[in-house]
């Protein structure tokens, strides 16, 4: 039986759609942070939903010849003087049918010159816009993990050198994002202890190339009730995780610490409401998931970022660590269960 | 809004009504995306998207008198955009006499049906393609919507306009904006479930 009454209930709406009035959606804040019901009745509307985002990110942009004929045509009504003539044209323009208006198109060179343009245009103007956003997203990314190393560092200035580690006892998974429970069971919490101390915004873990350059934002009234990332897309990079219980500390040793996410476990997802409700699917090593490039970039590669703060660009998997080291897999497996340890300290994994 | 963002509208209106060729310029730049992303998910169909958009630029030069420079331009923009669309929907339905874009009952939908028709399964796409296959599949359902609900949904999703500024674009009280955005969140739900059912 649920808890929550009408008004209540209708506060969770307003705060997904943002919709309300200020008064009411800091209720809703407030409501969401308190109840434990409202969270998950969010975070539910939250899942739902977000298949719209999928159409949302995906940018519709106006065509330039549009927008100029546009220009052109309010020069023209601009230019008219007379009143009447105004009122004239404006009728005439609204009582065009559309039937009409696609007649003019039909005609054959008309529409063989228009057709020809726009080929010519799109061919031209595509590649262009997408090599421009995919280059951007990437600096941006590139930026975001410059802000987490800073934010790294200042964590191990305040703690006797040490980077932000989790008690993870060594069969634990290091999958279950999102979870809250008491229990460490996902390798983002260390990093959320970053959001949590204020040391790094949350939205700088989501790569604006997997969101599109939509932004992602957590108010600090719900930051502080959790206990990790709200779920999966709030993080969208993979970490190191340790081989033992001791933190990680930093050394003379440039270790990679963060990277694009983890291309071999991108279908995981945890589900946020108990730490048991969603299995992991045991993950087997095929050729192409050997070489798969992480998601965030269209697969052309993967940010890095070392613990000295260098972020770098790399259009493979490996990295020369005593021998060629696959950063998102551990030496010698094939099967993943959720719950694997690097081999050693020459063995690099990220996750998840 | 912050209000250095509205006077630069009002600015940019005053200039623009005065009949200034580089303002014309300026607030095409700078509402062309946004209102042409809205005509092109609520009518769906390019010849038509490229009549509106331009008519509704001129209609705000031809009503500039009317306008209130003390409130903001957008949402006026997308009243003028949003009647347009619905009077060209009006017009094909009559031509064609066929029952295109039906309007939904919103009167029946209570918060929580809305709950209620949520799935707890969570679809995130694996790769790229399933990605696409995915925004297929929603615009799809979008494009089905019936009008009334559909222009709800992109007001307030795509839009992000305030229940206050989407009930003065549609003249429809704040109470009718909610029951008609609960009665979409389920329509799509539904439809979605459906979807993935199969």
């Amino acid at each position: 039986m649920s808890e929550l009454n009408e008004r209540q209930k209708n506060l969770i709406l307003d705060l997904y759609f943002a919709c309300g009035n200020e008064e009411d959606l800091n209720d809703a804040r407030a409501l969401v942070a308190s109840n434990s019901e409202a969270a998950v009745l969010y975070d539910r509307l939250e899942s739902q939903m977000d298949v719209l985002g999928h159409v949302k990110e995906s940018p519709v942009l106006c065509p330039d010849h549009l927008a100029q004929k546009t220009i052109e045509k309010l020069k023209f009504v601009a230019s008219q003087t007379n009143n009447i003539r105004l009122t004239e044209l404006l009728a005439a323009e609204q009582k065009k049918s559309v039937i009409h208006e696609r007649g003019f198109w039909k005609r054959g060179l008309d529409v063989a010159a228009a057709a020809a343009a726009v080929l010519v245009v799109a061919g031209l103007y595509l590649p262009t816009v997408n090599n421009i956003r995919y280059k951007s997203w990437l600096t941006s990314c590139q930026s975001n993990m410059a802000s987490i190393a800073q934010g790294l560092t200042s964590y191990a200035g305040d703690n006797q050198n040490q980077l932000p580690s989790v008690e993870n006892p060594k069969d634990s998974p290091w999958w279950k994002v999102g979870y809250q429970g008491e229990e460490n069971l996902s390798n983002t919490r260390p990093l959320w202890k970053l959001v949590q101390g204020k040391y790094v915004r949350p939205g700088v873990f989501v790569c604006p190339g997997r969101s599109a350059g939509r932004a992602v934002s957590l108010d600090n009234q719900r930051i502080g009730h959790l206990k990790d990332f709200p779920e999966r897309k709030y993080i969208t990079y993979s970490s190191v995780l340790t081989g033992n219980d001791s933190a990680p500390v930093i050394t003379q040793t440039r270790i990679i610490f963060i990277s694009d996410s983890n291309p071999i476990f991108e279908g995981v997802n945890a589900d946020t409401r108990s730490k048991d409700s969603r299995e992991f699917k045991a993950v087997e090593l095929c050729e192409k998931l050997r070489h798969k490039n992480s998601l965030n970039h269209n697969r052309r590669g993967q940010n890095i970022m070392l613990t000295d703060g260098n972020v770098q660009f790399i259009k493979t998997r490996q990295i020369q660590l005593g021998d060629n080291d696959d950063i998102f897999t551990v030496k010698g497996r094939n099967t993943y269960s959720g719950r694997e340890r690097p081999t050693g300290d020459n063995d690099v994994f990220l996750v998840p | 809004m912050t209000s250095a963002f509205n006077d630069n509208d009002k600015d940019l209106m005053r200039r623009f009504s005065s009949g200034e060729e580089a303002a014309f310029q300026e607030l095409i730049d700078k509402y062309k995306n946004s209102l042409y992303s809205f005509l092109r998910r609520f009518l769906n169909q390019n010849d038509l998207v490229e009549d509106v958009f331009q008519e509704t630029f001129i209609q705000l030069y031809i009503s500039k008198n009317s306008f209130d420079l003390e409130r903001p331009l957008r949402p006026w923009l997308f009243t003028i955009a949003a009647n347009k669309a619905r009077d060209v929907l009006r017009r094909i339905q009559r031509a064609n006499e066929t029952n295109v874009g039906p309007m939904a009952d919103a009167g029946d939908v209570s918060i929580d049906d809305v709950f209620n028709s949520i799935t707890s399964e969570k679809t995130t796409p694996y790769d790229e393609i399933e990605k696409q296959e995915t925004q297929r599949l929603v615009q799809g359902i979008i494009s089905e919507m019936p009008d009334n609900l559909r222009e709800i949904l992109i007001f307030a999703y795509f839009e992000q306009f305030s229940y206050k500024h989407i009930a003065e674009i549609l003249s429809i009280p704040i109470g009718t904006v909610k029951s008609r955005l609960h009665t979409a969140v389920v329509y799509f739900s539904k439809k979605w479930k459906l979807l993935n059912q199969k």
